[in-house]
C-alpha cells in the first residue's frame, strides 16, 4: 500500500496479522511460494493462489482500540492484471469474514488464465467489516476501512511492461545508419508527457549485438542493471527537475504515469528534500547529484 | 472452455517505424504491411495459449472503419460526429467476445490494430496525430474506447445496457479511465459513472466538468483509506452519489440512490 497515505485511524501491525506469504501453483496441486516470475504460464493455464495467516485477535483489538466483542474484520483477496505500473483490472477473488475462533487461516482462490495478461498482482487486505458498537477515539469506524494490506507482483509470460518496459534488440538492424547504432542501450521516451502512462511512454532497448552486456543484463547482474536503471532515472529526473513548473506538473500526475514514477524516484534518491534543493544540487554539484541517483538505482531498491 | 484468440501484437519499434517515420503523410495500409513484412520482428503473437487469429483484428478494424465512414471519414468531421463515433466504437468493442480475454489488456495488441490497420482513421479522429493515440496505452484511440465499453457495460439483461457509455461526456470518461485506481475496479468505475449521470440530471451537463474533477479527487482520497469496492453495491452508489451531490451543492439532502438496473456482474 502507498506509504504516503496518512491514515486517520489506528491500523494493524505485522504481528497481529501473522502473514505467512504468498503461494501459487496449478489448481488442486500443492502450491509453492510465489516468486517474482512464474514460468510456463499461458492463457490455458489457470492458477491457484494462496495466502496464509496466523491472526492475533487480542493484539488486533488492542491496536485498533476496539473491544474484541465489537470487532468485525474481513480478509479480501484481489487479483490484478494488465500492463502498466498499476494493473489495468483488479478483481476481488475471495472475501472472508474473520472468525476469532479460527486464528490460522489459509485463503485460496483460482484465477482464470484466460483473463490474465502479462502479470498477476496479488493483494491481500484486512478491512473493517462493520461499524463497531464501542471504540476508542482513533479507532476505525467505517465499514471497509483499510487496516492492513500486502501485495505481490508476479510476472507472467512476457509481461515485462508490468515491471519495467524494456526489451533487447539488435541496434545494427533497428537503428541501422543512425548515430546511436552502437550504443549499449537506448532510453526511448518523449519529453513533455508527464501524465502519460509510464509503461507506454518509456522503453529501454538493450543492444543485443553486445552479447556480453546483453547476457549480463538478462541474467540480472546487479551492477549492469544498476547502470542502466541509473541512466534512465538520471535522464528523466534531470529533465523534470529542470522544468520551470515541475512542482505543479508532478502534483497533477496520476498513478502509473511518467510523472508519478519520477516523483517516486525523487523520493527514493532525495528523501524529504524540496525540489528547489534537488535543483540546486543538480546545478551546483552535478557529479554528486548523479551519483546519488545511481546509488538509488541499486537493484532491489528501484521498484 | 472457449479458446483464447491470440491477436497480432506490434512492438514499440514497429509503432515508431510506422508513425514516427511518416513525416507529413501517414503510410497507406499496403505500405504499412510492406514495412511489417520487411521488419517481421516488429509483429508477433503469443507463442501458446490459444488460436492465432489475425483475421479477428482485421474484422474489428473493418467494423470500426465502417462506423467512421458513417460519421464523415475520411472527408469531414465535427465535434458531434467524433463524439458519436467514440460512443458507437466503445459499444462495438465492449461487445466483442474476442476482446473479453487478457489479450485486450495488452498495449501491443492495440498498437497493431491502431498503427498498422487504422492509422488513417486515427488521423481523422485526432487531426493533431498525437503518438499516444497510435501506440497502445490508456490514451490509445481504440483501447480507451474498449475500456469504456467493457467497464460501463451494464450487462445483457439491463434494460438500458449502454446508458452510461452513451451518457457520459468525454471529460467524465477521462477522469475515470485515465486513473488506474478508479478504472481498474469496475464496480467503483460504474458507481462513479452512475453518480455523474444522476448529478447531471439535477444540475445539467454544462456544470459537470468542475463537479466531476473535484468529486473524483475526493473519491480517490476516500478510496485510499476505505476500500470502497468492498461496500455493497447500493451502499457504494449512495456513498459516491453523496460525494457528487455535496460537490454539486445539491441541498435537498442525499437522496436514496437510484441504482442502475445491472446484471449480476
Amino acid at each position: 500500500m502507498n506509504q504516503r497515505v496518512a491514515y486517520p485511524f489506528k491500523r494493524l501491525d505485522s504481528e497481529a496479522v501473522g502473514f505467512m506469504g504468498w503461494q501459487i501453483g496449478d489448481p488442486g496441486q500443492p502450491l509453492v511460494p510465489a516468486t517474482d516470475i512464474f514460468e510456463g504460464w499461458d492463457y490455458e493455464r489457470d492458477l491457484e493462489v494462496g495466502a496464509g495467516f496466523e491472526l492475533d485477535f487480542e493484539r488486533a483489538s488492542a491496536l485498533l482500540e476496539i473491544p474484541a466483542e465489537a470487532l468485525s474484520m474481513a480478509l479480501v483477496l484481489k487479483a490484478g492484471t494488465g500492463s502498466g505500473k498499476m494493473p489495468r483490472r483488479m478483481d476481488r477473488i475471495r472475501v472472508a469474514k474473520l472468525d476469532p475462533r479460527v486464528p490460522n487461516l489459509d485463503m485460496r482462490a483460482i484465477v482464470s488464465g484466460s483473463q490474465l495478461s502479462g502479470r498477476l498482482l496479488l493483494e491481500a487486505s484486512i478491512v473493517l467489516n462493520a461499524e463497531p458498537s464501542a471504540s476508542g477515539a482513533l479507532a476505525p469506524t467505517v465499514r471497509g476501512s483499510r487496516l492492513w494490506s500486502a501485495r505481490k507482483d508476479v510476472l507472467l509470460e512476457d509481461g515485462g511492461a508490468a515491471r519495467f518496459p524494456l526489451e533487447t534488440v539488435s541496434f545494427s538492424t533497428a537503428f541501422a545508419g543512425q548515430p546511436h547504432a552502437s550504443a549499449p542501450w537506448y532510453v526511448h521516451w518523449r519529453t513533455g508527457f508527464l501524465d502519460a502512462d509510464f509503461g507506454g511512454a518509456v522503453r529501454v532497448y538493450v543492444n543485443s549485438d553486445d552479447k556480453e552486456l546483453c547476457d549480463r543484463f538478462v541474467e540480472g547482474d546487479p551492477a549492469t542493471v544498476q547502470a542502466v536503471l541509473g541512466d534512465v532515472m538520471s535522464q528523466m529526473i534531470e529533465h523534470v527537475v529542470a522544468m520551470p513548473d515541475c512542482d505543479e506538473a508532478l502534483e497533477d500526475c496520476f498513478e502509473g504515469s511518467v510523472g508519478d514514477q519520477v516523483r517516486n524516484w525523487l523520493d527514493m534518491a532525495f528523501p524529504s528534500q524540496s525540489l528547489n534543493k534537488v535543483r540546486a544540487e543538480m546545478s551546483g554539484a552535478p557529479g554528486r547529484f548523479r551519483a546519488t541517483i545511481m546509488a538509488a538505482a541499486q537493484v532491489g531498491g528501484a521498484e | 472452455m472457449t479458446r483464447v484468440l491470440l491477436l497480432p501484437r506490434l512492438n514499440e519499434l514497429g509503432v515508431m517505424k510506422i508513425i514516427d517515420d511518416a513525416i507529413g503523410e501517414l503510410p497507406s495500409l499496403s505500405e504499412t504491411l510492406e514495412t511489417l513484412e520487411e521488419h517481421s520482428s516488429f509483429l508477433w503473437f503469443a507463442p501458446s495459449g490459444g488460436s492465432m487469429s489475425a483475421e479477428t483484428t482485421v474484422e474489428i478494424s473493418q467494423e470500426i472503419r465502417e462506423i467512421a465512414r458513417q460519421h464523415g471519414f475520411p472527408d469531414s468531421s465535427d465535434q458531434k460526429a467524433r463524439s458519436v463515433f467514440d460512443t458507437q466504437v466503445a459499444i462495438n468493442l465492449g461487445s466483442q467476445n474476442a476482446l473479453s480475454t487478457g489479450e485486450a489488456l495488452r498495449d501491443d495488441v492495440w498498437s497493431f490494430l491502431s498503427s498498422a490497420l487504422l492509422a488513417d482513421v486515427i488521423a481523422w479522429r485526432f487531426p493533431d496525430r498525437n503518438p499516444e493515440r497510435f501506440r497502445g496505452g490508456a490514451r490509445n484511440t481504440f483501447q480507451r474506447l474498449w475500456i469504456r465499453g467493457s467497464t460501463l457495460d451494464l450487462g445483457l439483461e439491463a434494460p438500458e445496457r449502454w446508458q452510461l457509455v452513451e451518457a457520459l461526456s468525454e471529460d467524465a470518461m477521462v477522469q475515470i479511465f485515465e486513473r488506474a485506481s478508479l478504472a481498474g475496479d469496475h464496480k467503483l468505475a460504474r458507481a462513479i459513472a452512475s453518480a455523474w449521470l444522476e448529478t447531471s440530471r439535477h444540475i445539467g451537463r454544462g456544470r459537470m466538468e468542475h463537479v466531476m474533477r473535484t468529486a473524483t479527487k475526493l473519491v480517490r482520497i476516500r478510496n485510499e483509506i476505505v476500500d470502497l469496492g468492498y461496500l455493497e453495491e447500493a451502499v457504494l452508489y449512495k456513498e459516491i452519489e453523496g460525494i457528487f451531490f455535496r460537490v454539486a451543492g445539491i441541498k435537498d439532502g442525499i437522496p436514496a440512490s437510484r441504482s442502475l438496473a445491472t446484471a449480476s456482474r
